[in-house]
């Protein structure tokens, strides 16, 4: 089984393709703005480098967030897209999850933690699929068991605050590879359940901050 | 030469999908608008707006497919709207676009927003002359356009403050008549059978610039100072004052520039006061008037396909590689 994964929820925008549990080809890049721009040329370098035709894919996977709101949608808006073109599955994956699989060894608990910005950070344990925290860098060390190890950009982003009571292992990114080789067997759905992670409403439905008229609306 | 070309339109607050042969012959054209989503917050909201398009594109376009009934295998090229608009908005109906182009090895296509709104009066009416005047008024714009040939423009007047659309909403809000301001201002216009209240026309100085900031402001002042105005005849004598200034300039720039015909564009269009002095004044100087049909009037995709499907053919496919640009000019 050729499976497609895509991971754009975060800086790193990422492409991997796999057949069964061996990579084929992996792109990715860190980029503050340009997922969309990148996204789609790196579907068609994977195939290319895996010399592999885009209908032999039978299955896409898509890094859901949570994380940056436009980049969530990019990627799973081409996901959903090429699900619908070829008419194959998408299976969903967080990017905690993605971050998790690239964490290196510790003999404590381990958390995948992404900037939410806001001062927030979205924070899971590695390996417990509950659904992830919400909270302040502060709000997170008070929750943090002892001899904790975190990574992801929201660990680098506040690795001041968190080394304090904590280990921070730096520059850590979704792996795009894991996704596309995760054993998957109980995940497979039908594109329309593939929804972003926001995990907060819309800053407009918390604020009720208007903006008038519609586009270029002052 | 045959063309056919499917387009993605996530510009603002509608997801609208759409197959147009020829770049007039409009084969499948699904609108979802978001307005109900919109209407609590008094406008529309980015981020809501965004999130709406993820959710709505994928059955928006398959539905579009099937009422098209057509194989992918048959389109030439896929087109989106690139810009302007809201960047969340654009880059889920642009990311979807170019995917469709790789999976179904088929041309991407961006296409200006703005180009859109002037194709759509060759959906209705093919062998319409150029050179042309188009006014396009919406929530977003309000200019004048001198179509000099297909795909060559100039911008010659523009509004320098609000869209008239968004005064629209403006003064709905004051006055408390809810969202969109446009259609229910609309409504108590007609409705009204007195003497609408006067308001000064802003910018009648001879340039075909407008500002509708002014008149919001005026109807505003009138209000505090006569406080027992009934909402119907302050909605009546704004939307009159609006209509005069924007049919005003524009016959101004169809005797300027020497046009034998004349078109509206945008969402503000489908207002029943400005098609009407619009296609009077028209055919009193002789000038062919195109009033699009409504469905063509706010956003929609048979006009990015329209103007898409012209675009490919004067310059090619779009690279795969591209994005949107909220502040894309003409």
């Amino acid at each position: 089984m050729i499976t497609l994964a895509l991971s754009s929820s975060t800086a790193l925008v990422g492409v991997a393709l796999a057949h069964d549990g061996d990579v084929l080809a992996e792109r990715s890049l860190l980029t503050d703005r340009r997922h969309a721009e990148e996204i789609t040329p790196m579907v068609q370098a994977v195939l290319a480098a895996a010399d592999t035709q885009l209908t032999a894919v039978s299955r896409i996977v898509v890094d859901v967030g949570p994380g940056r709101y436009t980049g969530m949608r990019v990627g799973i808006a081409t996901a959903k897209t090429l699900a619908y073109a070829l008419g194959v599955p998408v299976a969903t994956v967080t990017s905690l999850e993605l971050i998790g699989a690239d964490a290196p060894a510790h003999d404590g608990p381990r958390f995948a933690v992404v900037d939410a910005r806001r001062n927030q950070v979205f924070a899971a344990e590695v390996g417990n699929a509950t659904t992830p925290l919400v909270v302040s860098p502060a709000e997170l060390i008070e929750q943090l068991p002892r001899n904790s190890l975190l990574v992801g950009d929201g660990a680098d982003r506040y690795a001041d605050e968190f080394s304090a009571v904590a280990s921070v292992h730096r520059g850590v990114v979704p792996s795009v590879a894991a996704a596309a080789t995760l054993d998957l067997a109980v995940r497979g759905g039908p594109a329309a359940l593939a929804a972003p992670l926001y995990l907060r409403e819309p800053d407009a439905a918390i604020n009720i901050k208007i903006r008038p008229g519609g586009v270029g609306g002052k | 030469m045959s063309s056919l070309v499917l387009a993605i339109e996530t510009s603002c607050d509608e997801t609208s999908v759409a197959v147009v042969a020829d770049g007039t012959r409009m084969l499948s054209n699904v609108v979802s608008s978001q307005i109900e989503i919109h209407a609590p917050f008094g406008g529309v909201v980015p981020e809501v707006a965004s999130r709406a398009h993820l959710e709505t594109l994928e059955p928006v376009l398959s539905q579009a497919m099937s009422e098209a009934n057509i194989e992918p295998a048959d389109l030439t090229a896929v087109a989106a709207t690139n810009g302007p608009g809201l960047i969340g908005a654009l880059l889920v109906g642009v990311t979807a676009a170019k995917t469709l182009a790789l999976a179904w090895d088929k041309p991407y296509v961006g296409v200006n927003h703005l180009e859109g709104h002037l194709f759509a009066a060759f959906l209705e009416r093919p062998d319409l002359q150029v050179p042309m005047i188009t006014m396009l008024v919406s929530g977003g714009h309000t200019s004048i356009v001198h179509v000099k040939e297909r795909g060559r423009y100039e911008v010659v007047g523009s509004t320098i403050d609000d869209a008239a659309g968004e005064a629209f909403d403006k003064v709905a809000r004051y006055l408390g008549l809810g969202y969109p301001g446009g259609p229910v201002i609309d409504r108590m216009a007609q409705a009204f059978e007195g003497e609408p209240i006067h308001f000064p026309r802003g910018m009648m100085d001879g340039s075909l610039d407008f500002s509708f900031s002014g008149m919001k402001t005026s109807v505003i002042n009138y209000v505090r100072k006569h406080p027992e105005t009934p909402n119907d005849a302050l909605a009546a004598g704004f939307q009159e004052a609006v209509v005069d200034v924007l049919v005003t300039k524009c016959m101004q720039a169809v005797e300027t520039y020497g046009v034998a015909s004349a078109c509206l564009g945008g969402g503000v269009a489908a207002n029943s006061a400005l098609r009407q002095k619009f296609a009077a004044e028209c055919a009193a100087r002789g000038v062919d008037a195109l009033v699009p049909a409504r469905q063509f009037c706010t956003d929609n995709a048979a006009m990015i396909a329209a103007a898409g499907h012209w675009r490919f053919e004067a310059d090619g496919p779009t690279a795969l590689d591209s994005g949107a640009t909220p502040n894309l000019r003409l």
